[in-house]
């Protein structure tokens, strides 16, 4: 398990911004040519081109030249890469940490069952899942750590400021 | 709309409640802890903290979320000095000689210079708040929507010329926080826009999960990854010892402490760049202006005292153009303005006369949370440091928690909470290809502004922006935004060929 949370993808840089230039430049082209048609209606009051749909045209417009922008550059960073792989060095890479997905599910988990479960037991499991994703490995630890920044959250939410916290199970 | 004493007293009268002073002080006290905890900085502090402010009052909110700004600030020099990693960005400088000093068994002196600097550049820093902010804002007063359309993008383009190397990247931030902003009613005709079907969008995303997730938990994703790697690395922890400041140690850096506190203040005023800046800058000065520049870098209190003094000197500054213009001085304002939005006040010129009696509670509350900073931080010279030693397996679950009450709590809504998770998620990746997450923020909060104003001019003229062009304060402004763009990206080039250059030659 700890091996799992430990992965990581490593990308070149220089490919990393390619992929993010390409993916931006064509979502900007589908919202330009379908998307700013297809949701975006045009209400009362509209006068020529100034519309609902001119201030998010302007905003595709500038995002489509920045990624294209970003897609020069990263294809020149392509290259020195290459030069510097052919002189025996490293180029500069990117880390995506798979902890990041896990650490979403776990919040994920929150957002799927708070109302069934009741926010108690459910941020206790999430706030042990944390602990344990984070090295702990202390059960007596995480059960106190959960039990007790639940119960002072759950005081300090629902009781002090009247947040309407479920408590789940029809409860 | 001018400084007056009678602003002071109105301020007192709005602060002098039990519970406002109290907000403070834990604000400062949080603060000071975050600072000094390598990783978290007061942006994430005060985002961390915010959802705590929904129920209360606007000045006991903002002053609470004020004193973690100024406790963050100084909190950042405690682990700067004894680990040798700066607890906040804006405390890098201070390491050059803090860390040195520890390593001479100089610990107790060096944690002392930087407590009183940054005391007096805040309180400096605040001075000067209260002086100049009233003047720009009631010449702000005169704009009209072309001026506040210029000023919204000229927001926009500063912070996105600040994103490292890049500043495509910058911009493209903007975007992303422009476009987010657009979803939901368009501001004029009130249609439904970019809801893509969903019910939920409707409303537009929430400030505040949004907030969260990109300067909480992304942050909180990204410590978790870092952890992983750092996993085998021990740091070694100065202890505070040795003996105090003396009358010497005063006379030589007392220079350096007032222009420190003058120079965080004029570069805090400077939208979108804050206490890192001006700490190198003040640090540069005192090595330059210094009899003994030969001692910087190797343990200098004079360092401690330019790079503390300025770096708390910009949280004042920083103030001056999120209030008086709605443009934010630096990252944690930003989520202060969110502060502010969510309490239902507006930042720009109209804050000063709709709603006076909150902005001379801010500047006191300032004033107090850096008192405060002082007492604490004398108090807790010593154990201070002990906060470090919390285990990250103790410390992050809680942020987490945190994270997941704070967005769920504003609205009662488990859609936020999903909001957060998906920003988060966006920010950690954003942040990993280099994307910085300042510009997002600030497109989503001035882009409402901006597309408003836009649209206002526009419709009388049938679409002709020379209407815009005609107004020349508006035109100064485009034209120095155009300007500043030109010129990062021209700077941008020829680094990035200077460095291939370099990489050549190697």
């Amino acid at each position: 398990m700890n091996n799992l949370f430990q992965k990581r993808i490593v990308i070149k840089k220089s490919y990393s911004d390619l992929g993010l230039g390409i993916l931006v430049a064509l979502l900007t082209l589908y919202m330009l040519f379908i998307g700013n048609y297809k949701f975006i209606k045009v209400g009362f009051g509209a006068v020529g081109k100034v519309d609902d749909r001119l201030f998010p045209t302007i905003i595709m417009v500038v995002a489509l030249v920045c990624a294209c922008a970003i897609i020069v550059l990263a294809i020149g960073d392509i290259k020195r890469d290459k030069k510097l792989v052919a002189a025996g060095k490293q180029p500069a890479t990117v880390e995506f940490s798979i902890m990041a997905l896990f650490l979403f599910a776990v919040g994920l988990f929150f957002y799927l069952t708070m109302k069934k479960i009741g926010y108690p037991l459910c941020n206790f499991i999430c706030v042990y899942a944390a602990y344990y994703m984070h090295g702990g490995r202390k059960i007596w630890k995480g059960v106190l750590l959960a039990g007790i920044f639940t119960l002072v959250c759950y005081l300090f939410f629902a009781v002090y400021l009247g947040v309407n916290l479920p408590l789940g199970f029809s409860l | 709309m001018s400084f007056s004493f009678a602003n002071i007293i109105a301020g007192f009268q709005q602060i002098g409640t039990l519970n406002c002073v109290f907000m403070i002080a834990f604000g400062t006290l949080l603060g000071i802890i975050i600072g000094a905890l390598p990783g978290l900085t007061a942006t994430t502090g005060v985002a961390i903290f915010l959802p705590l402010t929904f129920y209360m009052e606007p000045v006991p909110a903002l002053g609470f979320l004020v004193g973690i700004y100024c406790g963050g600030m100084y909190g950042g020099s405690i682990t700067a000095i004894l680990i040798n990693t700066p607890g906040t960005p804006a405390g890098a400088a201070t390491v050059l000689d803090g860390h040195p000093m520890a390593q001479k068994g100089e610990a107790y002196r060096a944690l002392q210079m930087a407590l009183y600097a940054s005391t007096i550049g805040g309180l400096i820093s605040c001075v000067a708040l209260m002086f100049f902010a009233p003047i720009l804002a009631s010449a702000a007063l005169k704009f009209s929507y072309a001026e506040y359309f210029a000023l919204g993008v000229f927001g926009l383009s500063i912070v996105a010329g600040l994103s490292n190397g890049n500043i495509f990247k910058g911009l493209l931030a903007c975007c992303i926080g422009l476009f987010i902003g657009c979803m939901g009613m368009d501001p004029i005709s009130g249609y439904p826009r970019l809801t893509f079907g969903v019910t939920s969008f409707l409303g537009g995303f929430q400030l505040i999960p949004v907030l969260i997730g990109i300067f909480a938990f992304s942050e909180l994703i990204k410590q978790c990854a870092e952890k992983v790697r750092r996993k085998d690395e021990k740091e070694e922890i100065f202890p505070v010892s040795g003996k105090s400041l003396t009358k010497a140690d005063w006379k030589r850096s007392i220079s350096p402490v007032i222009k420190g506190s003058l120079i965080g203040t004029f570069i805090g005023a400077v939208p979108a760049t804050g206490g890192g800046t001006a700490a190198f800058l003040s640090y540069g000065e005192a090595r330059r202006a210094s009899k003994h520049p030969e001692e910087f870098g190797n343990g200098s209190i004079e360092g401690i005292a330019a790079s503390e003094s300025a770096n708390n000197g910009a949280t004042g500054g920083t103030f001056i153009p999120m209030l008086c213009l709605g443009i934010p001085g630096d990252s944690v304002t930003a989520v202060l303005m969110g502060a502010l939005i969510i309490q239902g006040l507006t930042p720009g010129p109209t804050l000063f006369t709709d709603h006076a009696d909150t902005v001379n509670g801010l500047y006191i509350a300032l004033l107090i949370a850096n008192i405060f900073m002082l007492i604490m931080g004398q108090i807790g010279l010593r154990w201070f440091y002990k906060v470090c030693l919390i285990p990250k397996e103790i410390l992050q679950p809680i942020i987490f928690g945190l994270c997941l009450i704070g967005s769920y709590a504003a609205n009662s809504n488990l859609f936020d909470v999903g909001t957060m998770l998906v920003f988060g998620l966006l920010g950690y990746l954003l942040i990993r290809a280099g994307v910085p997450m300042t510009p997002i923020l600030l497109g989503l909060i001035l882009g409402d502004i901006t597309e408003s104003n836009l649209r206002r001019g526009l419709i009388p003229t049938q679409g002709n922006f020379l209407k815009f062009v005609n107004r020349p304060i508006c035109l100064a402004i485009l034209a120095i935004t155009i300007f500043s763009l030109a010129f990062t990206i021209i700077r941008m080039l020829r680094d990035r060929k200077a460095g291939k250059e370099i990489n050549e030659e190697e």
